[in-house]
Protein backbone atom coordinates (compact mmCIF):
# COMPACT_ATOMS: atom_id res chain seq x y z
CA UNK A 1 0.00 0.00 0.00
CA UNK A 2 1.30 3.43 -0.90
CA UNK A 3 1.66 6.35 1.45
CA UNK A 4 -1.88 7.53 2.09
CA UNK A 5 -3.60 10.15 4.18
CA UNK A 6 -4.12 7.43 6.75
CA UNK A 7 -0.33 6.99 7.00
CA UNK A 8 0.03 10.71 7.68
CA UNK A 9 -2.72 10.49 10.24
CA UNK A 10 -1.10 7.45 11.92
CA UNK A 11 2.29 9.25 11.85
CA UNK A 12 3.33 10.03 15.42
CA UNK A 13 1.05 7.28 16.74
CA UNK A 14 3.67 4.82 15.49
CA UNK A 15 5.95 6.08 18.27
CA UNK A 16 3.10 5.93 20.77
CA UNK A 17 2.39 2.36 19.61
CA UNK A 18 6.04 1.38 19.97
CA UNK A 19 6.16 2.83 23.49
CA UNK A 20 2.86 1.30 24.59
CA UNK A 21 1.41 4.75 25.26
CA UNK A 22 -1.75 4.53 23.12
CA UNK A 23 -5.25 3.69 24.27
CA UNK A 24 -6.47 0.20 23.42
CA UNK A 25 -8.59 1.58 20.57
CA UNK A 26 -5.75 3.63 19.07
CA UNK A 27 -3.38 0.74 19.46
CA UNK A 28 -5.71 -1.61 17.58
CA UNK A 29 -6.13 0.92 14.79
CA UNK A 30 -2.35 1.25 14.38
CA UNK A 31 -1.88 -2.53 14.55
CA UNK A 32 -4.44 -3.04 11.76
CA UNK A 33 -2.82 -0.31 9.65
CA UNK A 34 0.73 -1.61 9.92
CA UNK A 35 -0.57 -5.06 9.00
CA UNK A 36 -1.72 -3.56 5.70
CA UNK A 37 0.86 -0.83 5.04
CA UNK A 38 4.38 -1.85 4.11
CA UNK A 39 5.76 1.67 4.46
CA UNK A 40 4.49 2.21 8.02
CA UNK A 41 5.49 -1.32 8.98
CA UNK A 42 9.04 -0.60 7.77
CA UNK A 43 9.12 2.72 9.64
CA UNK A 44 8.01 0.99 12.84
CA UNK A 45 10.73 -1.63 12.41
CA UNK A 46 13.35 1.10 11.93
CA UNK A 47 12.10 3.00 14.99
CA UNK A 48 12.37 -0.24 16.98
CA UNK A 49 15.98 -0.67 15.84
CA UNK A 50 16.80 2.93 16.77
CA UNK A 51 15.16 2.48 20.16
CA UNK A 52 17.19 -0.68 20.77
CA UNK A 53 20.43 0.99 19.71
CA UNK A 54 19.84 4.08 21.89
CA UNK A 55 18.96 1.92 24.90
CA UNK A 56 22.27 0.08 24.50
CA UNK A 57 24.34 3.26 24.20
CA UNK A 58 27.02 3.30 26.83
CA UNK A 59 27.44 6.07 29.37
CA UNK A 60 29.69 5.49 32.39
CA UNK A 61 28.34 5.33 35.93
CA UNK A 62 29.40 7.87 38.50
CA UNK A 63 32.24 6.53 40.66
CA UNK A 64 30.77 4.36 43.40
CA UNK A 65 32.58 6.17 46.20
CA UNK A 66 31.23 9.56 45.11
CA UNK A 67 27.77 8.13 44.55
CA UNK A 68 27.72 6.64 48.05
CA UNK A 69 28.46 10.08 49.49
CA UNK A 70 25.55 11.53 47.48
CA UNK A 71 23.21 8.75 48.62
CA UNK A 72 24.14 9.36 52.24
CA UNK A 73 23.21 13.02 51.79
CA UNK A 74 19.84 12.03 50.38
CA UNK A 75 19.17 9.52 53.14
CA UNK A 76 19.87 12.26 55.66
CA UNK A 77 16.75 14.03 54.33
CA UNK A 78 14.79 11.62 56.53
CA UNK A 79 16.59 13.05 59.58
CA UNK A 80 15.73 16.55 58.35
CA UNK A 81 12.03 15.59 58.03
CA UNK A 82 12.07 13.84 61.41
CA UNK A 83 13.60 16.90 63.10
CA UNK A 84 10.80 19.09 61.73
CA UNK A 85 8.19 16.56 62.79
CA UNK A 86 9.64 16.51 66.34
CA UNK A 87 9.64 20.31 66.61
CA UNK A 88 6.05 20.70 65.30
CA UNK A 89 4.80 17.85 67.55
CA UNK A 90 6.51 19.40 70.59
CA UNK A 91 4.93 22.80 69.96
CA UNK A 92 1.45 21.30 69.41
CA UNK A 93 1.61 19.16 72.56
CA UNK A 94 2.75 22.20 74.59
CA UNK A 95 -0.16 24.27 73.29
CA UNK A 96 -2.74 21.54 74.03
CA UNK A 97 -1.42 20.96 77.56
CA UNK A 98 -1.09 24.71 78.20
CA UNK A 99 -4.69 25.36 77.18
CA UNK A 100 -5.92 22.36 79.20
CA UNK A 101 -4.21 23.50 82.42
CA UNK A 102 -5.19 27.13 81.86
CA UNK A 103 -8.91 26.21 81.70
CA UNK A 104 -8.67 23.93 84.74
CA UNK A 105 -6.90 26.57 86.88
CA UNK A 106 -9.58 27.77 89.38
CA UNK A 107 -7.54 30.82 90.47
CA UNK A 108 -8.12 32.53 87.09
CA UNK A 109 -11.43 34.33 86.55
CA UNK A 110 -13.73 33.01 83.82
CA UNK A 111 -13.70 36.28 81.84
CA UNK A 112 -9.87 36.20 81.81
CA UNK A 113 -9.99 32.67 80.47
CA UNK A 114 -12.46 33.73 77.75
CA UNK A 115 -10.43 36.80 76.72
CA UNK A 116 -7.16 34.89 76.66
CA UNK A 117 -8.77 32.05 74.70
CA UNK A 118 -10.19 34.48 72.13
CA UNK A 119 -6.80 36.17 71.70
CA UNK A 120 -4.99 32.86 71.37
CA UNK A 121 -7.66 31.39 69.09
CA UNK A 122 -7.56 34.48 66.89
CA UNK A 123 -3.77 34.32 66.69
CA UNK A 124 -3.83 30.65 65.73
CA UNK A 125 -6.63 31.31 63.21
CA UNK A 126 -4.62 34.08 61.53
CA UNK A 127 -1.51 31.92 61.46
CA UNK A 128 -3.40 29.02 59.86
CA UNK A 129 -4.95 31.34 57.24
CA UNK A 130 -1.55 32.68 56.21
CA UNK A 131 -0.10 29.16 56.27
CA UNK A 132 -2.90 27.92 54.02
CA UNK A 133 -2.32 30.74 51.53
CA UNK A 134 1.40 30.03 51.48
CA UNK A 135 0.80 26.33 50.89
CA UNK A 136 -1.56 27.05 47.99
CA UNK A 137 1.05 29.38 46.45
CA UNK A 138 3.80 26.83 46.94
CA UNK A 139 1.73 24.19 45.12
CA UNK A 140 1.22 26.37 42.07
CA UNK A 141 4.91 27.31 41.97
CA UNK A 142 6.58 24.20 43.27
CA UNK A 143 9.91 24.67 41.49
CA UNK A 144 10.39 28.32 42.37
CA UNK A 145 13.80 27.65 43.82
CA UNK A 146 15.04 25.96 40.65
CA UNK A 147 16.78 28.35 38.32
CA UNK A 148 15.72 27.92 34.71
CA UNK B 1 14.74 0.85 48.39
CA UNK B 2 18.35 1.95 48.50
CA UNK B 3 18.90 0.13 45.17
CA UNK B 4 16.03 2.03 43.58
CA UNK B 5 17.42 5.30 44.86
CA UNK B 6 20.89 4.37 43.59
CA UNK B 7 19.39 3.66 40.14
CA UNK B 8 17.64 7.03 40.10
CA UNK B 9 20.79 8.94 41.07
CA UNK B 10 22.97 7.02 38.59
CA UNK B 11 20.34 7.68 35.90
CA UNK B 12 20.25 11.35 36.87
CA UNK B 13 24.05 11.50 36.68
CA UNK B 14 23.92 10.04 33.16
CA UNK B 15 21.27 12.57 32.14
CA UNK B 16 23.56 15.38 33.31
CA UNK B 17 26.43 13.72 31.45
CA UNK B 18 24.32 13.43 28.30
CA UNK B 19 23.48 17.14 28.46
CA UNK B 20 26.89 18.43 29.58
CA UNK B 21 29.29 15.86 28.13
CA UNK B 22 31.78 16.24 30.99
CA UNK B 23 32.09 13.89 33.94
CA UNK B 24 33.17 16.56 36.45
CA UNK B 25 30.35 18.93 35.42
CA UNK B 26 27.78 16.13 35.71
CA UNK B 27 29.02 15.31 39.22
CA UNK B 28 28.75 18.97 40.25
CA UNK B 29 25.20 19.13 38.91
CA UNK B 30 24.22 15.93 40.72
CA UNK B 31 25.63 17.23 43.99
CA UNK B 32 23.78 20.57 43.61
CA UNK B 33 20.56 18.74 42.74
CA UNK B 34 20.83 16.50 45.79
CA UNK B 35 21.22 19.61 47.96
CA UNK B 36 18.00 20.99 46.44
CA UNK B 37 16.21 17.65 47.01
CA UNK B 38 17.23 17.74 50.68
CA UNK B 39 16.10 21.26 51.53
CA UNK B 40 13.28 21.90 49.04
CA UNK B 41 9.96 21.73 50.84
CA UNK B 42 8.06 20.42 47.82
CA UNK B 43 10.55 17.65 47.01
CA UNK B 44 8.87 14.25 46.98
CA UNK B 45 10.39 11.68 49.35
CA UNK B 46 13.20 9.73 47.74
CA UNK B 47 11.21 6.51 48.26
CA UNK B 48 8.24 7.95 46.34
CA UNK B 49 7.60 7.15 42.64
CA UNK B 50 7.26 10.91 41.97
CA UNK B 51 10.83 11.46 43.08
CA UNK B 52 12.46 10.28 39.84
CA UNK B 53 10.75 12.74 37.42
CA UNK B 54 11.07 15.54 39.99
CA UNK B 55 14.77 14.86 40.50
CA UNK B 56 15.45 14.45 36.77
CA UNK B 57 13.78 17.80 36.19
CA UNK B 58 16.00 19.49 38.74
CA UNK B 59 19.10 17.81 37.24
CA UNK B 60 18.04 18.80 33.73
CA UNK B 61 17.45 22.45 34.72
CA UNK B 62 20.72 22.59 36.63
CA UNK B 63 22.57 21.10 33.66
CA UNK B 64 21.11 23.69 31.32
CA UNK B 65 22.07 26.44 33.81
CA UNK B 66 25.60 25.14 33.76
CA UNK B 67 25.66 24.97 29.98
CA UNK B 68 24.51 28.57 29.80
CA UNK B 69 27.14 29.60 32.33
CA UNK B 70 29.88 27.99 30.35
CA UNK B 71 28.51 29.24 27.03
CA UNK B 72 29.32 25.90 25.51
CA UNK B 73 26.10 25.29 23.71
CA UNK B 74 27.71 23.68 20.69
CA UNK B 75 26.55 20.19 19.93
CA UNK B 76 29.92 18.95 18.66
CA UNK B 77 31.41 19.19 22.15
CA UNK B 78 28.61 17.02 23.44
CA UNK B 79 30.16 13.68 22.75
CA UNK B 80 33.89 14.33 22.92
CA UNK B 81 34.43 13.48 26.56
CA UNK B 82 31.77 10.83 26.66
CA UNK B 83 33.39 8.99 23.79
CA UNK B 84 36.62 8.70 25.72
CA UNK B 85 34.66 7.27 28.60
CA UNK B 86 33.05 4.74 26.29
CA UNK B 87 36.36 3.05 25.77
CA UNK B 88 36.38 2.10 29.43
CA UNK B 89 33.61 -0.42 28.86
CA UNK B 90 34.97 -3.92 28.64
CA UNK B 91 33.48 -6.45 26.27
CA UNK B 92 35.04 -9.90 26.20
CA UNK B 93 34.78 -10.43 22.41
CA UNK B 94 37.08 -7.91 20.65
CA UNK B 95 35.05 -7.97 17.41
CA UNK B 96 31.83 -7.40 19.32
CA UNK B 97 33.58 -4.68 21.32
CA UNK B 98 34.55 -2.87 18.12
CA UNK B 99 31.06 -3.12 16.65
CA UNK B 100 29.52 -1.94 19.93
CA UNK B 101 31.87 1.03 20.12
CA UNK B 102 31.22 1.92 16.47
CA UNK B 103 27.46 1.78 16.98
CA UNK B 104 27.88 3.86 20.16
CA UNK B 105 29.80 6.50 18.28
CA UNK B 106 27.32 6.51 15.41
CA UNK B 107 24.32 6.91 17.71
CA UNK B 108 26.01 9.60 19.80
CA UNK B 109 27.15 11.51 16.73
CA UNK B 110 23.59 11.43 15.37
CA UNK B 111 22.11 12.46 18.74
CA UNK B 112 24.54 15.36 18.89
CA UNK B 113 23.13 16.76 15.65
CA UNK B 114 19.57 16.82 16.99
CA UNK B 115 18.22 19.87 18.79
CA UNK B 116 18.57 19.96 22.59
CA UNK B 117 14.91 19.05 23.15
CA UNK B 118 14.83 16.31 20.52
CA UNK B 119 17.95 14.75 22.05
CA UNK B 120 16.41 14.91 25.53
CA UNK B 121 13.15 13.36 24.30
CA UNK B 122 14.93 10.41 22.68
CA UNK B 123 17.28 9.84 25.62
CA UNK B 124 14.59 10.14 28.30
CA UNK B 125 12.36 7.65 26.47
CA UNK B 126 14.74 5.20 24.84
CA UNK B 127 17.69 5.34 27.24
CA UNK B 128 16.07 6.21 30.59
CA UNK B 129 12.83 4.31 29.76
CA UNK B 130 10.56 6.99 31.20
CA UNK B 131 6.83 7.22 30.51
CA UNK B 132 5.43 10.10 28.42
CA UNK B 133 3.88 11.54 31.59
CA UNK B 134 7.24 11.57 33.39
CA UNK B 135 9.01 13.01 30.33
CA UNK B 136 6.43 15.82 30.22
CA UNK B 137 7.19 16.49 33.90
CA UNK B 138 10.96 16.51 33.36
CA UNK B 139 10.86 18.78 30.30
CA UNK B 140 7.95 20.89 31.55
CA UNK B 141 5.93 20.42 28.35
CA UNK B 142 2.37 19.14 27.81
CA UNK B 143 2.08 15.34 27.67
CA UNK B 144 0.50 15.58 24.21
CA UNK B 145 3.64 17.28 22.86
CA UNK B 146 5.87 14.41 24.00
CA UNK B 147 4.60 11.88 21.45
CA UNK B 148 4.73 14.24 18.47
CA UNK B 149 8.13 15.66 19.45
CA UNK B 150 9.55 12.22 20.11
CA UNK B 151 8.29 10.91 16.77
CA UNK B 152 9.87 13.82 14.89
CA UNK B 153 13.10 13.31 16.84
CA UNK B 154 13.18 9.60 16.00
CA UNK B 155 12.50 10.28 12.32
CA UNK B 156 15.32 12.85 12.30
CA UNK B 157 17.60 10.31 13.98
CA UNK B 158 16.59 7.70 11.40
CA UNK B 159 17.44 10.08 8.57
CA UNK B 160 20.84 10.85 10.13
CA UNK B 161 21.65 7.20 10.72
CA UNK B 162 20.48 6.18 7.26
CA UNK B 163 22.65 8.90 5.67
CA UNK B 164 25.77 7.73 7.52
CA UNK B 165 24.99 4.09 6.72
CA UNK B 166 24.56 4.89 3.01
CA UNK B 167 20.85 4.19 2.79
CA UNK B 168 20.73 1.20 5.17
CA UNK B 169 19.90 1.49 8.85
Amino acid sequence: MKNTRLCEHIGEQLSGFLDGELSQQESQRVAIHIGQCESCSKTLEQLKQIQGAVSQTYYPNMEQQKMNAVLQDLTSKRMFDFAWFAIVSGVLISIVFGVYHFWLDSSIALYSKLVMSLLLGGGIGLFLTVLRQRLIISKTDKYNKVDV
Amino acid sequence: MQDTLAQVTQGAFKLALQILGQNADAQDVLQDSVSIAIVHYSAPKSSNADFKPWFFRVVRNKSIDKLRDQKRHQSDEFDDQVDHDCEVKLVSDPEQAMQTTQLNLKIKAALAVLSQQQRELVLLKDYHQMSYLDIAEVLDIPKGTVMSGLHRARLALRTLLTETAGGEL
